[in-house]
């Protein structure tokens, strides 16, 4: 344990927690404060066995206290993170729902549902998924939670604008879903007008009033990251040294800021020519919708880096604790967030070559567009870096965070495909679009999503999910997603348009596949809600640092108490020390050994001499 | 050897470990420590006023996308209509537009807000000195001047809605634009639909003119009430002589775009006003003065200021291009 040289590389960090392969058992390194004493609630063994021992429960987060006003009106990020965990939960239950109903109709080639009935389905889901599922899922369930305590401080910058920020998401998600519900919308995700304004039924205004809504909530949760990452880290926090969970985040953070309030103005410059009959949007008014499609994907296309780089923030820590190695490349990492975020305001026009954007502009955002490849490519190959010769272990978020390696890079580089002017003009509104969506976004975002749910899931309550009941869940989930998807693919190259009801009756096969993969897909995402919410009340309580994992997040108890940490830490190295971690296990284990030999050595040594005196 | 030593913060030394009454509200307290407004969560009164400032500067990052989105439509629509415009032989609608609108009024409206910017930075020097009487003074003339401002507005507003120059509520705007000397184009454009004597067809100018003296003749016709409104406000004006032809449809525009941008401009102010009140109301009770937290009025000024810089921008933009 002697193994201090003070180095600011996140790659050649040194201490850390100390943990042995399974379980923290022997506390490993304690944070100590000057006078020796174990700081940080629960930081060690010590003092869990001490708690233990004496019977006492210790204060956490969580059972600090049970009223109900507690919850409704916490300012505690941990709690607000909860809130948001069960909000959306709901929210992805429902728009998953209306995926199976999108499903069901494409099993018979005229549709099962019918064209009024399909648009709305089409509708909600996406709806549901874009703007009330994979935009807050990451930022405000694991960012909310673990942004604070991951730089080592009490809360967020601003605990009542987060709160109002949750309030505004479970305001507008139930007003959409009111909308959904009393008439639905038929206008697509999009809300492409003059068709939302003009020509469509449903409750169109109400819709994007919920959408308006959520989008302010985005807002206050990326201005608080924003300022909790430039203000609040903890002493000797710096830029470099925090976790590359932190640099995904505040990427996100930027686009949130940059990019929602153009959409929010947007959709309310949309809600006014409805209600008023003016055209802004309305080519008969005068109006030019292509405005209305290049104001849409100026926040909408950086939105799906939104959905994204939260995720990628997940991978970044769970390949690294699980690969029991330091990132490979963390610089090279950090700025690729921030290049996904910058190149991502750049390339809206790949949405619109097929409208009457002129071809030049085309050429532009194409290229722009190839560029988002490059960081995104850092990325994935300082990920496989990290995995090569890592002593890998294949836990449950491990599974989750390697499927989402494969999946993103299938569906960016079909993305790929679809940002090449020419291939577009063929490719444009049809499945392979849908495929390779889904592949970023459900193989990715949402994998990632689920891969941060399991390895945090200790943290955020303190109790162990089954292992093997995750593994199970991983696997259908990657089977069943790949199953739903990978026709859709070719779907597409054949020509199958999507927001049809009905198609070709010669793909009927290959959509029968996409259904019945869509099954097994639902399956993969029912079990985790059944064995996490499980594992509430049997699971068995977690130890504070379950994977040996480095981090402040894993310094504290699980759960946290209120304050985070009973100190504010001080930080002297970078965030990814499991060559140190791991060089003490190895060290230690070797010193083991050693022992053992010379006590065996030592017994046989005591043992010698009579055989020597039988001898004599 | 551990990544992460951990020694208490200067304020931590006193700070009691759980404070249940705190809890209680919602949750959240971890006891006072350090100056009585330094919240629980930072440090100390630096990390916070730095948070609080940073915080406000990128909320106005946000507001600046907002308007931002506005003016680039404002900027592509005045392009293409103006190009249009050109093109078709009409006068360019947004001059038209910004000649129908008061600019006198709308110069009166830049000096108060300009005077409410000088107020509010008044307000945020005296409340840094603690002079608790001058910053309740300040709050309270910026108030005024927000008042003013939005008097004001809402008298141009009544106007534009008299005369028929409000899309979407009252769009009737013909004979306003006659008393002005302007006519509009029929949708479908003036070349090629009617014919003069000698077969030819007539021009844009023919075509005004001829529209003009239509309008005025049916005008007449009705009786001396004025028709819609047309000459309420301006009654003792003489009418003007025929001036331009312009794109209805691209007049609707500027105004549409008008009364968004006045429109959220105003929303802003309305806030401004909604938070001075309860800054006057705190002022009073000394709340910025007595304990040494004089940064909202800071902050606020940040947010006042912003909202003044925006209509630097509206005001030429909507009224002056005419002129």
């Amino acid at each position: 344990m002697k193994l201090n040289h003070p180095n600011d590389q996140p790659e050649a960090a040194t201490g850390g927690s100390i943990g042995p392969a399974g379980p923290l058992e022997t506390g490993g390194a304690v944070a100590l404060a000057a006078d020796g004493t174990p700081v940080g609630a629960g930081l060690s063994s010590t003092a869990e066995a001490v708690r233990k021992s004496f019977g006492v429960p210790f204060e956490t987060y969580l059972n600090n206290d049970f009223s109900w006003k507690s919850w409704i009106y916490t300012l505690d990020h941990k709690r607000i993170a909860l809130m948001y965990l069960i909000f959306i939960s709901v929210m992805f239950l429902l728009g998953g729902w209306a995926a199976s109903m999108v499903r069901y109709n494409l099993i018979e080639p005229q549709g099962m549902l019918g064209a009024e009935a399909y648009n709305r389905w089409f509708t909600a889901h996406g709806v549901i998924m874009v703007f009330f599922f994979l935009v807050p899922s990451i930022p405000a369930v694991l960012g909310n939670f673990l942004v604070p305590i991951m730089i080592g401080t009490r809360d967020v910058a601003f605990p009542k604008l987060n709160m109002l920020s949750f309030y505004l998401y479970a305001a507008g998600s139930i007003i959409a879903l009111a909308a959904l519900i009393c008439g639905g919308i038929d206008t697509g995700w999009t809300f492409y007008a003059p068709l939302s304004s003009t020509y469509s039924n449903g409750m169109t205004v109400w819709a994007i009033t919920g959408v308006f809504l959520a989008g302010f909530s985005s807002i206050l949760t990326g201005l608080n990251f924003i300022v909790t990452i430039h203000k609040m880290r903890a002493p000797g926090m710096t830029w470099f040294r925090m976790p590359l969970f932190m640099w995904s985040m505040y990427a996100t953070s930027l686009i949130q800021v940059l990019g929602t309030p153009v959409v929010a103005i947007t959709l309310l410059l949309l809600v006014v020519e409805k209600s008023l009959g003016v055209g802004i949007f309305d080519p008969k008014l005068g109006g030019d919708p292509v405005l209305f499609q290049h104001l849409f994907w100026f926040y909408s296309h950086p939105a799906v880096y939104i959905m994204l780089l939260p995720g990628m923030a997940c991978v970044s820590e769970i390949i690294a604790c699980f690969s029991r190695k330091p990132i490979y490349g963390y610089k090279f990492v950090a700025f690729s967030s921030l290049a996904i975020a910058i190149f991502g305001f750049l390339v809206w026009g790949h949405h619109m070559f097929v409208s009457s954007q002129s071809p030049y502009a085309g050429m532009v955002f194409s290229l722009i567009s190839f560029l988002v490849a490059i960081p995104s490519a850092v990325k994935v190959f300082n990920w496989t870096a990290t995995l090569y010769k890592g002593s890998i272990r294949l836990t449950t978020p491990m599974l989750y965070a390697l499927s989402f390696i494969g999946l993103f890079t299938i569906g960016g580089l079909t993305g790929l495909h679809l940002a090449s002017l020419a291939t577009d003009v063929y490719l444009h509104d049809t499945y392979f679009v849908i495929a390779h969506f889904h592949y970023v976004m459900v193989g990715g975002a949402l994998s990632a999503y689920l891969a941060g749910i399991h390895f945090w899931w200790p943290k955020m309550t303190g109790k162990m999910y089954s292992e093997s009941w995750g593994k199970v869940s991983a696997l259908i989930l990657f089977i069943g997603f790949n199953l739903t998807f990978f026709p859709q693919f070719l779907l597409g190259l054949w020509g199958m348009h999507r927001r049809y009801h009905a198609y070709p009756p010669e793909m009927q096969f290959l959509n029968i596949m996409s259904t019945a993969g869509a099954t097994v897909l639902a399956l993969g995402f029912l079990l985790p809600a059944f064995y996490l919410l499980w594992s509430l009340k049997y699971g068995e309580d977690a130890s504070d640092n379950p994977y040996g994992a480095t981090g402040l997040e894993w310094q504290t108890t699980s759960p946290p108490p209120l304050p985070n940490f009973e100190r504010i830490p001080i930080v002297t190295t970078g965030p990814y020390a499991y060559d140190a971690v791991e060089s003490e296990r190895i060290h230690q284990k070797s010193e083991a050994i050693a022992a053992e030999v010379r006590a065996r050595v030592a017994a046989a040594e005591a043992e010698r001499p009579v055989k020597e005196n039988d001898l004599v | 050897m551990s990544n992460i030593a951990v020694s208490s913060a200067p304020h931590e030394a006193v700070a009691h470990a759980h404070d249940h009454a705190a809890h209680e509200h919602g949750g959240h307290g971890h006891g006072h420590h350090g100056p009585a407004n330094l919240l629980h969560h930072f440090t100390d009164l630096a990390q916070q006023r730095e948070s609080n400032a940073l915080g406000m500067w990128v909320f106005l990052v946000t507001e600046v996308m907002t308007f931002g989105a506005l003016f680039f439509i404002y900027t592509l629509y005045r392009h293409l209509s103006d190009s249009a415009a050109f093109q078709a032989g009409y006068k360019a609608p947004f001059a038209v537009g910004s000649a129908l609108m008061n600019f006198e009024l709308g110069f009166i409206n830049t000096l108060v807000l300009l005077c409410s910017s000088l107020t509010v930075a008044t307000a945020v020097y005296v409340a840094g000195v603690r002079n608790k009487k001058w910053l309740v003074g300040m709050l309270a003339l910026t108030a005024f001047l927000g008042v003013v401002f939005l008097g004001i507005k809402a008298v141009e507003w009544k106007h534009d809605y008299d005369v028929g120059l409000v899309p979407g509520l009252n769009w009737n705007p013909e004979s306003y634009l006659a008393g002005k000397g302007y006519v509009l184009a029929q949708p479908t454009g003036v070349n090629g639909q009617a014919y003069i004597g000698d077969g030819r067809p007539e021009t844009v100018k023919e075509y005004g003119a001829r529209r003009l003296e239509e309008i005025r003749a049916n005008e007449a016709a009705h009786g001396g009430h004025g028709g819609h409104g047309g000459h309420g406000a301006h009654s003792d004006e003489k009418p003007k002589p025929f001036q331009a032809v312009v794109n209805g449809m691209q007049l609707q525009m500027f105004f549409v775009i008008y009364f968004c941008m006045t429109g959220l401009h105003a929303i802003h102010m309305i806030i401004g006003l909604g938070l001075i009140s309860v800054f006057i109301w705190h002022a009073k009770n000394g709340i910025f003065t007595d304990i040494q937290n004089d940064q909202p009025i800071e902050i606020f000024g940040l947010y006042w200021h912003f909202v003044d810089i925006v209509w630097i921008f509206l005001y030429p933009l909507l009224y002056l291009i005419a002129h």
